[in-house]
């Protein structure tokens, strides 16, 4: 299974991939419609790509009455029935990010959560610096794991140059 | 074709607290000028009268973020900001990214003006369809940093974005910059001021509406095609991992950095002035992007040792490392970081500021200022203690600080004594760190732009050839990659005019210059396809130029009715009079013969009257401007 990955020290605030959303599900760019949103401090130029995380015991769920909400068990995103939905709106209060977000279209009401585009994101098609990321589970360590390998041996050498 | 999205645009007059939204619907006017700097420049120059003093309540100031500001593509995060300069009295045209614009567009705004005076401080607040002119007496006095803060608190809204003055603003320093998203600044011209004569604190924007493009699909095909130009190109990883002072070290190796006030072409250690000691000294903590911007060439640094220990800003650029280094005879890192941090805060453009302390240093230099006239402040050559205290001085125009707030035109004229020959200054507007007498196509697009000698209206940085793709685009605008070379008057006519046409563009759709005219991946034809996958109106790529080139007839014909005319083309006094110290080839200097014959080309190449420098009715005409000439000509004649 992949796991979406969030990198706060890497993001730069650009705020593409809630555009990328935003489009991907309502051909619009809208922030408020995204379900990615990064929250900033402009002043310390801190910026963090909050959305749904995917939880394995997801308080979401847990508290949707009409089993309106379930997960994907290929990409473990949790996914929304319409029809099934009562619109009590227990998930936007029970889930602890901020990440199930209403959405008003024309009448009626529809529960927003992250589906991870069924499992191709796109909005992390549009992060160059990789701030995010949806990676291969048993590959989440390797890179860091090959770098301490180098780093080890650089050490043990002087050098290599490698990685 | 389907209907045009119309321009929108919202009028608030701070004198009578009137708010009024108009629409612009006339497709052919919004192929003509585009959008965002293209409509700004032609409803200002169509309505306003040129001779209203910058500081009178007629006098308007207009945020106008481009086309495609609020979308996905790329770098298209920017706005224009538009107002009569108090420091130049010309009609002046700023840009500025950060995240402003896009929360204007989102509000459903596409053009702002501001007008009027309100009779004590208030900030505006625009959230969709409330529009409010809200007490500012709170903020008053505050630094950019806790104006921000305040409005965002008092609003309950960390979302909120703001365009602000700092004190700096309020004491109508000429060159006072506006503030948005705290560290990115409309900082050339003394926005600032203006903003402060009006007693306008900020204007607060935050928009929920969404952006629509009227062929999605193709559209995002365009944005996807750019994304793959922007992995092949040479320039970006470089800047988006060292930002814009990445070029300070070869531009110091061929002796074209401006040194001590342009005296020096190079400096001792520079290494401390270069983005890669920004990384290197522990300096850079994070990037910073505009509102879409993937390339992120902006920094955050903070000092964690030493004298300025605790110290924190977005910056520095190139311009402020030369400006407040090197410029000054400084390489002391964490010092510009300070100086950097006060300009940003209090409100002041990095590069005049900075122009202003050199030249008072040299004032010292030659003897015509004492320590003693500086109110004891030591003036020596590269003292970092003395620029961060100038730089609080000029923002609160204390003691000698304001004589330099004054700007160094006014500066010279008023202590006299020859000062007016080491004012690096032309037309109130103190040249940008570019050492011209080493770079003729650059001291052409000074000496002929609208706002005074900077890069921001004409960035020929091809004209280096310091990349494959600055030769190729110097291979297509002039038939040959041997005029990739700075050393010569030859085409360099015809690479200002293509860099000015593109630049009037990219600013219109809210794009920012460096995918244009610096790292080269976008050109007239992407711009073209964006215009038309979004807005749904057939252009070309040569009618996207062709617009572009209307913004520079337009600020042309609203400063000749000033009474511009060529012989107010020109550079600062030193680089037309003095020979470049270290430069790399003979003849370094940017004389008066030297100009005219670029000039004369310039002019010819645009059809205008070479004699006036002005365009012809012909010219007009030809552009499809033939409804200004009554405007124009009840000020002055054309030919």
């Amino acid at each position: 299974m992949k796991l979406f990955m969030v990198n706060p020290e890497k993001c730069t605030g650009c705020h593409l991939c809630e555009l990328a959303c935003s489009f991907n599900k309502h051909g619009v760019f809208n922030r408020e419609l995204s379900n990615i949103r990064v929250e900033n401090d402009e002043d310390r130029a801190l910026n963090v790509p909050v959305k749904c995380m995917q939880c394995d015991d997801a308080p979401c769920i847990a508290s949707c009455v009409t089993r309106a909400l379930f997960k994907d068990l290929e990409t473990g995103a949790v996914l929304w029935d319409k029809d099934r939905c009562i619109r009590c709106k227990a998930c936007v209060i029970a889930c602890p990010f901020g990440c199930v977000s209403l959405v008003r279209k024309e009448r009626s009401t529809n529960i927003s959560i992250c589906d991870l585009c069924s499992g191709q994101p796109k909005c992390i098609e549009v992060c160059r610096e990789k701030a995010i990321d949806y990676v291969d589970e048993n590959r989440i360590n390797n890179k860091k794991r090959e770098k301490t390998f180098y780093k080890v041996l650089n050490q043990k050498d002087g050098g290599m140059q490698n990685g | 074709m389907q209907a045009v999205k119309p321009v929108e645009i919202l009028t608030v007059d701070l004198s009578s607290r009137e708010i009024t939204r108009d629409k612009i619907e006339d497709v052919e006017l919004i192929k003509k000028y585009i959008g965002g700097r293209g409509i700004a420049t032609y409803s200002l120059l169509s309505s306003m009268d040129p001779e209203v003093d910058p500081y009178s309540p007629e006098s308007p100031i207009v945020f106008a973020p481009g086309v495609l500001t609020g979308t996905i593509v790329p770098c298209s995060g920017r706005t224009t900001v538009l107002f009569k300069s108090p420091a130049t009295g010309r009609l002046f045209k700023t840009n500025v990214g950060g995240h402003f614009g896009a929360q204007l567009k989102f509000a459903g705004y596409d053009i702002l003006v501001v007008k009027g005076r309100a009779e004590k401080p208030v900030y505006l607040y625009i959230e969709d369809d409330r529009v409010e002119i809200r007490d500012a007496s709170h903020l008053w006095g505050k630094d950019v940093r806790e104006t921000n803060r305040l409005v965002r608190k008092e609003n309950d809204d960390p979302e909120v974005q703001l365009a602000c003055i700092g004190p700096a603003g309020e004491n109508k320093v000429v060159y006072a910059s506006i503030q948005v998203s705290i560290y990115n600044a409309a900082g050339r011209g003394g926005g600032g001021a203006v903003m402060g004569d009006k007693n306008l604190k900020a204007v607060a924007a935050k928009g929920t509406k969404g952006i629509r493009a009227a062929h999605p699909e193709k559209f995002m095909e365009t944005v996807a095609g750019l994304w793959n130009k922007m992995n092949e190109v040479s320039g970006v990883k470089p800047l988006s991992d060292y930002g814009t002072s990445i070029g300070i070290e070869s531009t110091n190796a061929i002796g074209a950095f401006p040194v001590k006030n342009y005296q020096q072409g190079n400096i001792d250690n520079v290494k401390y002035l270069t983005g890669t000691y920004l990384v290197e000294g522990g300096f850079l903590k994070r990037k910073i992007s505009c509102y879409s911007c993937p390339v992120a060439c902006h920094r955050f640094v903070t000092v964690d040792e030493g004298k300025y220990r605790g110290v924190y800003t977005g910056g520095p650029e190139y311009e402020t490392l030369s400006a407040l280094g090197g410029g000054c005879l400084s390489t002391d890192t964490a010092g510009v970081i300070k100086a950097n941090e006060l300009c940003n805060i209090l409100g002041l453009d990095t590069i005049s500021t900075g122009n202003c302390i050199q030249w008072l240093m040299e004032c010292k230099q030659r003897g015509v200022v004492s320590d003693g006239d500086a109110g004891g402040l030591d003036l020596t050559w590269g003292n970092s203690e003395t620029i961060i205290d100038l730089v609080g001085k000029i923002a609160h125009r204390q003691g000698i600080g304001d004589l330099l707030a004054k700007g160094l035109k006014a500066a010279s004229e008023e202590l006299g004594r020859d000062s007016y020959k080491w004012a690096i200054q032309a037309r109130g507007l103190e040249q940008s760190r570019v050492e011209t007498r080493s770079a003729f196509g650059y001291a052409l697009a000074f000496a002929v732009n609208s706002r005074g000698p900077d890069h921001l209206n004409t960035e020929c940085l091809a004209e280096f050839g310091g990349s494959p793709e600055a030769r190729a685009l110097i291979k297509r605008i002039t038939g040959s990659e041997e005029y990739a070379y700075p050393h010569t008057t030859e085409k360099r006519a015809d690479i200002v005019r293509w860099h000015e046409d593109i630049y009037g563009a990219s600013d219109a759709l809210g794009i920012c210059a460096f995918p244009t005219t610096a790292q080269f991946w976008m050109d007239e034809w992407d711009l073209a396809g964006l215009f038309r996958n979004f807005t749904g109106i057939e252009v070309s790529h040569e009618d996207m130029m062709r617009a572009g080139r209307r913004m520079i007839v337009m600020e042309r014909c609203f400063n000749a009715m000033l009474g511009h005319t060529r012989e107010d083309d020109v550079l600062p006094y030193r680089l037309m009079n003095e020979i470049q110290h270290d430069a790399m080839h003979d003849n370094a200097i940017n004389s008066a013969e030297l100009l005219d014959k670029m000039k004369d080309e310039y002019y010819a190449l645009h059809c205008w009257d070479i004699e006036k420098g002005l365009p012809t009715k012909e010219t007009l005409c030809e552009l499809g401007m033939g409804d200004l000439i009554e405007k124009i000509t009840g000020y002055i004649e054309l030919k």
